[in-house]
């Protein structure tokens, strides 16, 4: 009695398995496996950017999310070889990491994308991501703007919040500001290392705030620094909303809701937005071509009216790469419905 | 005849029989699953996760738990290629440029070393296992965070290091109908045969089940207990440290959070294998079943394209079904040893 | 010739004295009752024969030399097994297994010797053989009766030949019918010139198998006589302290 319990169990388990399986996919149909560390917050956008337009042209998108475990994306990988899929969207876990299934796709002849960061040490058929040397730019201009403005010359004292430094995306988001601020050798710089923390980064606002005055503030990703810097501001009573006398002017890269809301009531002052809604889309627009057997040429990407254009293609010993444009985001265009912080 | 003796033996090894129920379900389901390339991806994944399966499995059998291991396997994994690569972005190593074999050597002797702390801690510290064993876990990860500040160690492309990714890298050779065999999954294999050779013909195992059945026992019997329990803990390090050179080959790169919340699919799969968390019971046979079950079940899943959502609840779901059949067991055991002991009297 | 002598043992846990120079020797093919009510020190000398405790004072010999125990291996390799009240026995091995734990039959040595399985269950065949008993070697111990326990237990005291077994409470856990099988094994222990002690609350048993009986009050040994010279109301009373000494 007690085995045909336990059997039953098991029968039961293999029915709601059974009721979940998808049986069969149309032998003409374009199936691509995305793969992802995790499917919500930003990662959500991410992918919902790359499916609704690959479903709006009839493909089927499988998703698979590691949390994180390089292995399990991986093995995750390895399953949509052997599936067969028509092409394989991955953001990586970790940069070299994903090299082993991209050789493994390689060699079932399966195109490889990336989305957000690229391959280290493996060509992939093309990478999107954001230029975050722009986005660099983008802050670095709106900051020297506003000191111009305030002192009628670019002069005063800007406090640097990076992220890691170890990695290429915070030396990219620091190199694109500095170019821009060492042209004024009157504005003196303080540059802190936050990597990526947001308490971190509240110390780093303590420590400085205490002992000098601050103009501005830049921060490497307003998703993680924005919120507790302004409520280290207030705590500190150094904090003036927009126009008033005292106002710290803040500067970052992302784009997040929370900075966006924070630009509108007048806390924060620009960000440079990410184009997240917008990598899933390039890298449908990309894979058709492929299927089509177009061939890509590197050079400058124009689409009117898009939030991403102009975006680079260039083509570098990982692969294509396209670099899409980040948007300069300031009180006038906030309100934009394209930008992912409104989404 | 009804017989509790053939229905234990039955869930006794029920997990070979599921394993082949789950095998045969997959295959309606999936043109793809019974290919060689799936076969060689199931055995392929199983390998790392085996590894530490093994060496949980010699713990539970002594009435402990270790918790570390998966911290130990990331921090071997990360020092192994540390040794080895040089200094600066993308490597990000010690620019040492150690042997690779004598940083293998010294991977597994820091697996060996911690499991001896944790031993020593436990016996002489008079510490209970699950507090040690859950500081050396945060200990080692939060190290591991502090050596490399977030920032991944790579060996990619780097020939010295790829001596050191062989053991997880490298296919061995083909198998009509398995494909693609990897030199990791011969390797589990080979851990497996010796594992079990310790634990059923050496008096090494036979100690063990003695400790984790009846601890008194074993030490009026005169077993040294405690320095049994300090061994059995350096072999998880062991095993944990030889584990983590695998992984190190099959991802390459060594993110800081390497083998985070691991754990719980090794408990898993020991459970699923019939390990008793209470200790003296479970066979490293049923542990590799265990193992291969959990494979195949991911790689089921995906092929089946179930969705991510879902997974997590049908993997939790399907360690409940197994916790239960557990439980059958025990009940069944008492069962008919008052069956049994009352036929007696 | 004297198997056992313990010389002004006693043992102390900080402030409890819970033996005072306790003498007591036992000699071949003899079997010594020790009694006494809960608390009188029984243990303590039982867990100082089997070496789990180094007295704080006094001197044991074995056949006449000196030694002392540091751990329970010690006391076995000196011929000298126990019985314990809970048998000691791991409920998930095999009877077989459970003869053996602790001395298991190898072949070769080191990390590369094996155990031998099938020389150990013909071994332990034989030895529930000799106990008159049903236990099969292969089966679990968590399966047994009281009766087939106690079988594997006294088993395990065979497998070395020793001089001295020591048997605490042998016939507490098990039902009356099965005391009689239990008694008689004591008696074919001392037939075959083995030193026995019996610990035990029962004056009955002690007195059918018993050639002499001591007396532990408060730490203290209060008697040791011959069963022949004493009753089993003159034990009563010293077990009591209703009588100060014999």
């Amino acid at each position: 009695m007690l085995i045909r319990k336990i059997i039953s169990v098991v029968l039961l388990s293999m029915t709601v398995l059974f009721s979940l399986s998808v049986t069969g996919i149309a032998a003409a149909q374009i199936v691509v496996g995305y793969a992802a560390p995790s499917l919500d917050g930003g990662q959500k956008q991410i992918f919902d950017g790359f499916r609704v337009p690959a479903e709006a042209k009839g493909w089927k998108v499988l998703s698979v999310t590691s949390g994180g475990d390089a292995q399990k994306q991986i093995n995750d990988i390895n399953d949509f070889i052997t599936q067969g899929v028509d092409a394989i969207v991955a953001v990586p876990d970790d940069s070299a990491g994903v090299c082993v299934a991209v050789a493994a796709a390689q060699e079932a002849g399966i195109p490889f994308y990336t989305i957000d960061r690229s391959a280290v040490g493996c060509q992939v058929e093309m990478t999107v991501l954001a230029d975050n040397h722009l986005g660099g730019n983008q802050s670095g201009n709106a900051v020297v703007a506003h000191l111009t403005k305030k002192y009628g010359e670019p002069k005063g004292t800007v406090l640097h919040i990076t992220g890691n430094l170890a990695q290429n995306v915070a030396q990219l988001r620091k190199g694109g500001f500095d170019e821009i601020l060492n042209q004024h050798p009157n504005i003196e710089q303080i540059t802190k290392e936050g990597s990526w923390k947001a308490d971190k980064g509240v110390q780093i606002v303590r420590d400085v705030l205490s002992t000098r005055d601050v103009d501005a503030i830049y921060m490497h990703s307003d998703c993680v620094y924005s919120e507790s810097t302004v409520q280290t501001l207030k705590e500190m009573d150094q904090y003036a909303p927009r126009g008033e006398d005292g106002h710290i002017f803040i500067a970052a890269i992302d784009g997040c809701s929370a900075n966006i809301a924070l630009i509108r009531e007048g806390s924060t002052d620009q960000a440079s937005g990410q184009p997240i809604p917008d990598f899933g889309s390039m890298v449908v627009e990309y894979i058709q071509k492929k299927l089509n057997g177009e061939a890509i040429e590197p050079g400058t990407v124009v689409k009117d009216g898009a939030l991403w254009s102009p975006a680079q293609l260039v083509m570098t010993d990982v692969g294509f790469q396209l670099y899409l444009s980040t948007t300069d985001i300031s009180i006038d265009n906030v309100d934009n419905p394209g930008l992912w912080g409104n989404q | 005849m009804f017989s509790y003796n053939r229905l234990l033996f039955l869930i006794d090894h029920l997990i070979w029989g599921i394993l082949i129920v789950v095998f045969v379900f997959f295959i309606f389901q999936s043109e793809h699953f019974l290919t060689e390339r799936n076969i060689s991806n199931i055995l392929a994944a199983a390998a790392v996760l085996g590894v530490l399966v093994a060496g949980q499995t010699f713990v539970l059998i002594s009435g402990n738990f270790d918790l570390s291991t998966e911290s130990t396997l990331g921090l071997a994994a990360l020092v192994g290629v540390w040794l080895i690569v040089p200094a600066g972005t993308p490597t990000n190593g010690g620019g040492i440029f150690m042997n690779p074999y004598l940083s293998i050597i010294l991977t597994l002797s820091m697996g060996a070393l911690i499991g001896y702390a944790i031993g020593c801690l436990i016996t002489v510290g008079n510490m209970h296992n699950f507090i040690v064993t859950l500081a050396a876990l945060l200990i080692i990860r939060g190290l591991m965070l502090a050596f490399t500040e977030g920032a991944p160690v790579s060996g990619f492309n780097n020939p010295s290091a790829d001596v050191f990714y062989w053991l997880g890298h490298e296919k061995a050779f083909k198998v009509p109908g398995f494909g693609n065999i990897f030199v990791a999954v011969l390797a589990t294999g080979l851990i497996y045969f010796i594992c079990h050779l310790i634990l059923k013909h050496h008096k090494f195992g036979r100690e063990l089940y003695a400790i984790g059945g009846n601890r008194d026992a074993a030490e009026a019997l005169g077993i040294n207990v405690n320095r049994r329990i300090r061994q059995v803990y350096m072999l998880s390090g062991i095993l944990a440290a030889l584990a983590g050179w695998m992984l190190a080959g099959r991802v390459v790169s060594i993110q800081p959070n390497l083998g985070e919340t691991f754990i719980f699919t090794v408990f898993a799969g020991a459970v699923i294998g019939g390990v008793s968390l209470q200790g003296g019971r479970g066979t490293m046979l049923g542990a590799l079943g265990g193992v291969l079950l959990l494979s195949t079940i991911d790689r089921g899943l995906n092929l089946m394209q179930v969705s991510v959502f879902w997974i997590k609840v049908i993997q939790g779901s399907i360690i409940l079904v197994a916790m239960l059949i557990d439980a059958q067991r025990v009940r069944l055991q008492e069962l008919s040893n008052i069956a049994t002991s009352e036929k007696k009297l | 010739m004297k198997i056992l002598e313990l010389k002004n043992i006693s043992k102390s846990f900080g402030a409890i004295h819970a033996l005072e120079n306790v003498d007591l020797d036992i000699s071949q093919g003899e079997a010594l009752g020790l009694m006494g009510d809960n608390g009188a020190g029984k243990s303590t000398l039982m867990k100082i024969v089997a070496g789990n405790f180094s007295p704080t004072n006094g001197e044991i010999f074995v056949e006449g030399k000196k030694t002392s125990f540091s751990n329970p291996l010690d006391s076995r390799n000196h011929g000298i097994e126990i019985v314990y009240q809970d048998l000691k026995l791991c409920n998930n091995l095999t009877a077989s297994a459970n003869v053996f734990l602790g001395r298991e039959i190898n072949s070769g040595f080191g990390f590369f010797s094996r155990l031998k399985h099938t020389a150990m269950n013909d071994r332990a065949a034989e030895l529930f053989g000799e106990l008159k008993s049903e236990t099969r070697p292969n089966d679990l111990v968590e399966r047994m009766s009281g009766g087939q326990r106690q079988a594997v237990a006294l088993a395990r005291t065979r497998l070395s030949d020793p001089k001295l077994v020591l048997l605490d409470e042998p016939t507490a856990a098990i039902s009356i019918r099965q005391v009689a099988g239990v008694l008689t094994r004591i008696k074919q222990l001392k037939e075959t010139g083995h030193a026995v002690i019996l610990v035990s609350h029962r004056m009955l048993d002690v007195f059918e198998c018993c050639d002499r009986v001591a007396v532990l009050r408060r730490g203290n040994k209060i008697a040791d006589k011959p069963i022949a010279k004493t009753s089993p109301e003159e034990v009563t009373g010293l077990i009591t302290g209703a009588l100060e000494t014999a």
